[in-house]
């Protein structure tokens, strides 16, 4: 084979190749765009990535989640995203770009279906196997169930979280459920609502305008305020959620079912030093004199120093299992939290269930060495640990805008058509400036097959070097991050994305170059090379 | 075996023709380029081909290069009747039995003389090492051994044709077929290529130049003369 001889071409002829790594490149970019501005960055590769992953485990310094469930076939799972539906992985889609894009995969390990029915075997199996570990303390089953939350005429994404009790105090899993503040013992359930917060700050949103935005803030806990067109729902509104209905056996998630529910609790603080109000709705609680002038609809503010909530919405046990027993769902645990003895010895611990569970185990530190994302050592300590799933996905969906289907699908094509064009010109040039080499090698003896295998080095080279290139500039539309609060699960890098994407355009170069290259190198050798 | 089969596989032919025409099709028009020629080149042999422009001398060298397949006719390459192989066979008689030097030397432009060289004898299935060494032996016995890891844009005319020389001969040919190897060459170079040739037909290399050149054609052990696709002055038997 000549494959190494491509290979010594792009290297020794370097400035004739960076044209075709630059047209590469701006084809990647073009790819990259139009897929994600149609298709949304994750959504779409979600499923191969997942399967790719095969199963996944999030760990944090204390606590660890197994998957114990395995979902049914991804496409029983519909998400809405920028107001149409797609099916999809049991995954969190945010697939609007500029902001923290985001896959959750509540217990995807990949176990047989069979075997993973709710409760069955496998989970007590796995129950079985982490306690045998030395260093763990407790296990506590987690539960998630998703839903799509209606109000004001507007979808949002929930999850109908079940709460162990016992684990709040301990584990720091409480502060990601309630901010800090232990639940009280009627709410079992939670459901959280994006992890985004709701305050105005003073001195700060009269800096920054907030009468022009009413009921838009959102402040998160680094106290950037950012503007946001949410939903906020009054108390004692109702709020129409839609959740998936169960079949007879285990989930069966191919319907959703329209639940509604009345907002019993709004953004749970600290008693006496916080207040919410709304334009046009009574006033609850103790409204602090400074804030009572200001008009916004909805909002909530609330004063230093606060523990500042999620927006949760406390949705009582009964209820919630009266939207279960409804829908026909059994809320079985989806993961398991394990709690460790000792947080020194986490490294340990994840180790060996690395390699007793049939999953993916990967701690907080891990992860943050691996994706480099800044906030994950923000999340890094005991007391602190779950700050991150607070802060991924602070930037809500923008609902207000969906481009239309025929938008999407016309810049999809477009853009794919214009990537592949601009791949193929370049195996066009490879292959045509070169046909008195090529026909220099037939004389010299080399077979046809053998001048294949040197078009495909260098067309899957050069192909490459630019669809990574062109992947990097385009990383900032690609963030993906780890893990969400909602599903507590962790995902895939950009970079792994990027390579990925640009090991399978390159791949689809080499065979365009290759079946091209059968029709030049067919051409009598002689007949090329008497065309002087 | 047909009688020209027996013929053509005669002992101490290197290359032979028998009854070979080759047709070209021309906006309807059919040219003859080689009319019913027969020949036969002795192992050792070093025989210049000559004729006007349009004799069918470049016509002749790509039938018997295998490049091309005559019309009428056969082929023999040592013997072996290559006329109705397939065309990864005639790759295989190609890197086996013959070599090339063409009039514009075509060398790869990105592979030094070494690898150039080389690169004709990893068809041969040698390991790296002995091509190098091989290659290395070859670019001496042409006057090159100082100019091996030079890029062909850096080597002159001659040079470059000398590289194209060991490069035809790596495998160790039957037979090296030159297609006006000194068309584009100065006096000097010219005067270079042939003393190389002369060198490799001493050494025994049978050789066939198509040449316009009347220093060629002079340094030719035979010389035979093509007009009309036809042999009309041969001092061949």
């Amino acid at each position: 084979m000549l494959w190494d001889l491509g290979l010594l071409h792009v290297r020794r002829q370097r400035q004739r190749h960076m044209l075709a790594v630059m047209s590469a490149a701006v084809a990647m970019i073009m790819l990259l765009v139009s897929t994600v501005l149609s298709q949304g960055t994750v959504a779409w590769v979600a499923g191969a990535e997942r399967a790719f992953l095969g199963g996944d485990i999030l760990v944090l310094p204390q606590v660890l989640a197994v998957p114990g469930m395995h979902p049914r076939a991804d496409a029983q799972w519909r998400w809405t995203s920028w107001s149409w539906d797609e099916p999809g992985p049991l995954a969190f889609f945010m697939p609007w770009i500029f902001t923290q894009g985001a896959v959750v995969q509540p217990g995807g390990s990949a176990q047989p279906e069979s075997a993973a029915q709710p409760g069955g075997a496998p989970l007590k199996a796995l129950e079985a196997e982490i306690a045998r570990q030395a260093n763990v303390r407790a296990i506590y089953p987690y539960y998630a169930m998703p839903a799509l939350w209606t109000v004001n005429g507007r979808t949002v994404r929930v999850w109908l979280h079940a709460r162990v009790p016992e684990l709040d105090a301990a584990s720091g899993w409480n502060r990601y459920l309630s901010a800090g503040r232990p639940l009280s013992a009627a709410a079992d359930f939670t459901a959280l609502v994006d992890g985004y917060r709701h305050r105005l700050e003073s001195d700060a949103a009269k800096a920054y305008g907030y009468d022009r935005y009413n009921g838009r803030w959102l402040v998160a806990p680094d106290g950037d305020p950012t503007i946001v067109d949410w939903p906020v729902p009054p108390l004692g509104s109702d709020i129409r959620l839609q959740v998936p209905r169960a079949g007879t056996a285990g989930f069966d998630f191919t319907r959703l079912e329209d639940v509604t529910l009345t907002v019993r609790g709004l953004y749970q603080l600290e008693d006496g030093i916080y207040d919410w109000t709304t334009h046009g709705v009574t006033n609850q609680g103790y409204t602090p004199g400074i804030y009572r002038d200001l008009k916004c609809s909805p909002c909530m503010w609330t004063k230093e120093p606060a523990v500042w909530s999620t927006t949760n919405i406390e949705v009582s046990l009964a209820t919630l299992r009266a939207v279960a027993a409804k829908v026909g769902a059994h809320l079985e645990p989806q993961a398991l939290l394990v709690q460790v003895k000792d947080p020194a010895s986490l490294h340990r611990t994840v180790d060996a269930l690395r390699d007793a569970l049939p999953a993916t185990v990967l701690s907080v530190p891990e992860m943050a060495q691996e994706h480099a994302l800044d906030f994950i050592p923000s999340v890094a300590t005991p007391h602190d640990d779950l700050s991150l799933l607070h802060r991924v996905g602070m930037d809500p969906p923008p609902l207000d805008a969906p481009p239309p289907a025929w938008m999407r699908s016309t810049l999809l094509g477009l853009g794919l058509a214009m990537t592949a064009l601009l791949f193929f010109a370049n195996v066009f040039v490879l292959l045509y400036t070169r046909q008195k080499e090529f026909a220099t090698f037939r004389v010299l003896g080399a077979r046809r097959s053998q001048l294949l295998s040197l078009v495909a080095a260098e067309v899957f080279a050069v192909s490459f070097a630019g669809a990574v290139l062109g992947g990097l500039v385009m990383l900032p539309m690609t963030s993906y991050q780890v893990g969400t609060a909602h599903g507590w699960t962790a995902v895939f890098t950009q970079l792994a994305y990027v390579m990925e994407l640009g090991f399978v355009v390159s791949l689809a170069s080499a065979t365009a170059g290759v079946l091209f290259g059968v029709i030049v190198v067919r051409r009598s050798p002689w007949g090329v090379l008497k065309s002087d | 075996m047909t009688t020209a089969e027996a013929r053509g596989a005669a002992a101490g032919v290197a290359v032979a023709a028998r009854g070979v025409s080759k047709a070209y099709h021309r906006g309807g028009e059919t040219i003859w380029a080689l009319r019913r020629l027969d020949l036969d080149v002795p192992e050792g042999a070093f025989l210049a081909v000559t004729g006007p422009s349009g004799c069918g001398k470049t016509t002749l060298l790509s039938v018997l290069g295998t490049l091309e397949r005559p019309t009428f006719g056969d082929v023999f390459i040592d013997g072996q009747r290559v006329t109705g192989l397939s065309e990864d066979r005639l790759a295989e008689v190609r890197r086996k039995k013959i070599g090339f030097v063409f009039q514009t030397f075509y060398l790869i432009d990105y592979l030094t003389a070494l690898e150039n060289v080389a690169v004709a004898l990893r068809f041969q299935g040698l390991s790296k090492r002995a091509q190098r060494e091989r290659a290395q032996e070859l670019l001496e016995l042409v006057g090159l051994g100082d100019r091996i890891h030079h890029l062909p844009r850096e080597l002159s005319g001659g040079q470059q044709q000398r590289v194209a020389i060991a490069r035809a001969l790596a495998a160790e040919p039957k037979v090296i077929l030159a297609d006006e190897p000194t068309g584009n060459l100065d006096q000097s170079s010219t005067a270079q290529i042939l003393k190389v040739f002369e060198k490799i037909h001493a050494a025994g290399q049978t050789l066939v130049v198509v040449t316009h050149d009347a220093r060629v054609a002079d340094a030719a052990e035979h010389r035979l003369r093509l007009l009309d696709g036809a042999v009309v002055d041969s001092t061949l038997e």
